[in-house]
């Protein structure tokens, strides 16, 4: 779903910048005792004019290295964090003045770090969230109802989150984070840590609640498939500046210089062979995978076919990671 | 926010932390064992008094009585909040609390009203133990006690305020344990807790009135057994306002402006 005239604005930023000043002191003894006298400060630009537009009920994935700006942008868009310059609008409110009425349409998930109380059960902290986002007692027993459904936690409800195991508790700490319905969802890293099938989970989990409330999502990840089963659209930031907006697909087609050829062999073949004929991303047994310059693709396909014993060949696009890794690679900021 | 859904949230969150203290009652009672550090006081003067090293005309049971309320309201105002500030804002913590619509500064009230919601009942017993046993009841002016709870209250503000004050300077300083320390140190020495404030040398007594700490822990104390005089009283309650509205708009000037500068690390 992109963006679209007719669809009405859930987020606008315009020329967002974030400098943080912190103090510079190298590793080791020496400088920690001169640090005590003296502690030379620098800045830092994390985010360096940013504009984005996202329309409500769609989902953004939010991408970059480490250092990248993602996270920092995204306390910016919460309120949690005060803008150096620049205009934030989230449903037409200004989040540094973090009203009440913005925080209620809001929620903001982060997979790092934990809200649940580790003593206390998930249905006490949910009994706090009910009164304190003035849940009325029967959307807090019908929203309570679906998220439970969602999640599969009504067993897990009243143990104390020391008991839990990461899975359950990251899947209270989500519904915790929604069981005020908000209408805006920041998700970062909502699935770090997980397994594969609680990952999942909590994807069905995403989508599955924009469907039923029309909640507009922003979310990073490292897991790629995250992103590429959840996002609408996609935004690229590296050091501080969006780099990509689109679709997976345009980003693959734009940055990847190379397609993938998927060999299968008859028998054993040497990897400095292979070398020749493109980048090998790896041979395993008589499976080589390799990559091809896109403009040399049906060159490079006959002359391997001709010269090699090939039982089996595959052409595709880069995978979306590799793409997004070279992409990291080559913009060349210190990460 | 009206001022109902304002009280029902300071309710809410008074009941969720004393939920989550009563899971710590054997903490509570070994805290409460453990902080002798007035009963040893305790013992102390009521040696030197016993061999007539004091000037005044002083009864055991005074210095008794004494000790027995600066260890009561010690326990009414033991604060572990800023401790609790100071890691949130540093670790990042704090953004769970900056993201909900109630101001965080309730949250740590309602916190420190549990943790006295708790504390207070189990430390009863303690005192009227005390006072049975050594009878140093006979020394309290019951007339004076409604004013003595007032300028507890008012200690307990003053002991609130300047904890969030500490636990906010988080913003910009790494660490606030050496402050808090510092504090501490202070309010023990100038408070009343090793040696009764009437003792105090008259020049330093004077200056000593003018800091905070009498306030939180001898100024009480010493209304409760009738040892001040109405002008020294109405003195007192006057510095103690004074201190309470100080410390009050400090905190809440550096909460404002902390927050502007918060980077919830790690987040």
């Amino acid at each position: 779903m992109m963006q679209s005239a007719h669809q009405s604005l859930c987020i606008e930023v315009k020329d967002l910048r974030k400098t943080y000043r912190v103090h510079k002191r190298a590793a080791g003894f020496r400088a920690s005792i001169k640090s005590l006298f003296h502690r030379p400060m620098t800045e830092i630009e994390a985010v360096k004019g940013v504009d984005l537009s996202i329309g409500t009920g769609e989902i953004v994935g939010f991408l970059g290295p480490n250092g990248a700006g993602k996270t920092t942008t995204l306390k910016m868009l919460t309120g949690l964090m005060y803008p150096s310059s620049g205009d934030i609008q989230v449903l037409g409110y200004k989040p540094q003045d973090r009203s009440h009425d913005f925080l209620r349409r809001i929620t903001m998930v982060m997979g790092q770090k934990q809200q649940l109380i580790w003593d206390l059960s998930a249905a006490d902290s949910f009994a706090l969230n009910k009164v304190v986002y003035d849940i009325s007692d029967s959307e807090y027993t019908k929203t309570l109802g679906v998220l439970t459904e969602m999640l599969g936690i009504e067993d897990v409800l009243n143990k104390p989150q020391r008991t839990l195991s990461l899975g359950e508790r990251m899947k209270c700490e989500l519904a915790a984070a929604m069981l005020h319905s908000p209408k805006v969802l920041f998700l970062d890293e909502p699935t770090i840590g997980m397994d594969i099938n609680v990952q999942q989970n909590v994807r069905q989990f995403i989508a599955d609640y924009r469907a039923e409330f029309n909640a507009t999502v922003l979310l990073t990840s490292h897991y790629m498939a995250d992103v590429t089963s959840l996002a609408d659209r996609i935004l690229v930031i590296d050091g501080g500046q969006i780099i990509f907006e689109g679709s997976s697909d345009t980003l693959v087609n734009r940055f990847s210089a190379a397609k993938l050829l998927k060999l299968q062999f008859d028998s054993e073949v040497d990897a400095d062979m292979l070398k020749a004929y493109g980048e090998l991303k790896n041979l395993r047994g008589l499976k080589a995978e390799l990559y091809v310059e896109r403009d040399a693709i049906s060159v490079t396909s006959a002359t391997l076919l001709n010269e090699l014993p090939v039982a089996d060949i595959a052409i595709e696009e880069m995978p979306f990671e590799d793409v997004l890794a070279q992409l990291f690679d080559a913009s060349g900021d210190p990460k | 926010m009206t001022r109902n859904s304002g009280l029902r949230k300071f309710r809410a969150l008074l009941a969720f932390y004393s939920t989550e203290f009563s899971n710590y009652r054997a903490e509570f009672v070994i805290y409460l064992v453990g902080g002798t550090q007035p009963l040893i006081m305790l013992f102390i003067w009521v040696t030197l008094n016993a061999s007539g090293q004091l000037s005044g005309d002083y009864t055991s049971t005074h210095f008794i009585c004494y000790f027995l309320l600066i260890y009561a309201v010690r326990n009414c105002n033991a604060m572990w909040f800023p401790w609790a500030l100071d890691e949130e804002i540093r670790k990042g913590d704090l953004s769970f609390k900056l993201l909900r619509p109630v101001n965080p500064y309730w949250n740590y009230l309602a916190y420190q009203l549990a943790d006295n919601v708790i504390r207070v009942p189990l430390m009863l017993p303690f005192l009227i133990g005390g006072f049975y046993v050594t009878s140093a009841h006979v020394e309290l002016s019951t007339s004076h006690l409604p004013l003595a709870f007032l300028a507890l209250l008012g200690g307990i503000a003053i002991h609130f305020f300047a904890n969030f004050l500490m636990g906010t300077a988080s913003f910009w300083l790494e660490r606030t344990r050496a402050l808090e320390m510092m504090y501490y140190s202070m309010l023990i020495l100038l408070g009343g807790a090793i040696v009764p404030l009437e003792l105090f040398p008259d020049g330093l007594q004077q200056v000593v009135m003018f800091t905070p700490f009498p306030y939180l822990l001898g100024f009480p104390v010493d209304i409760a057994m009738g040892n001040l005089s109405g002008p020294d009283m109405a003195r007192g309650f006057a510095t103690q306002a004074v201190w309470v509205v100080l410390t009050g708009l400090v905190g809440r000037a550096m909460w404002i402006s902390g927050t502007k500068s918060y980077s919830g690390a790690g987040a």
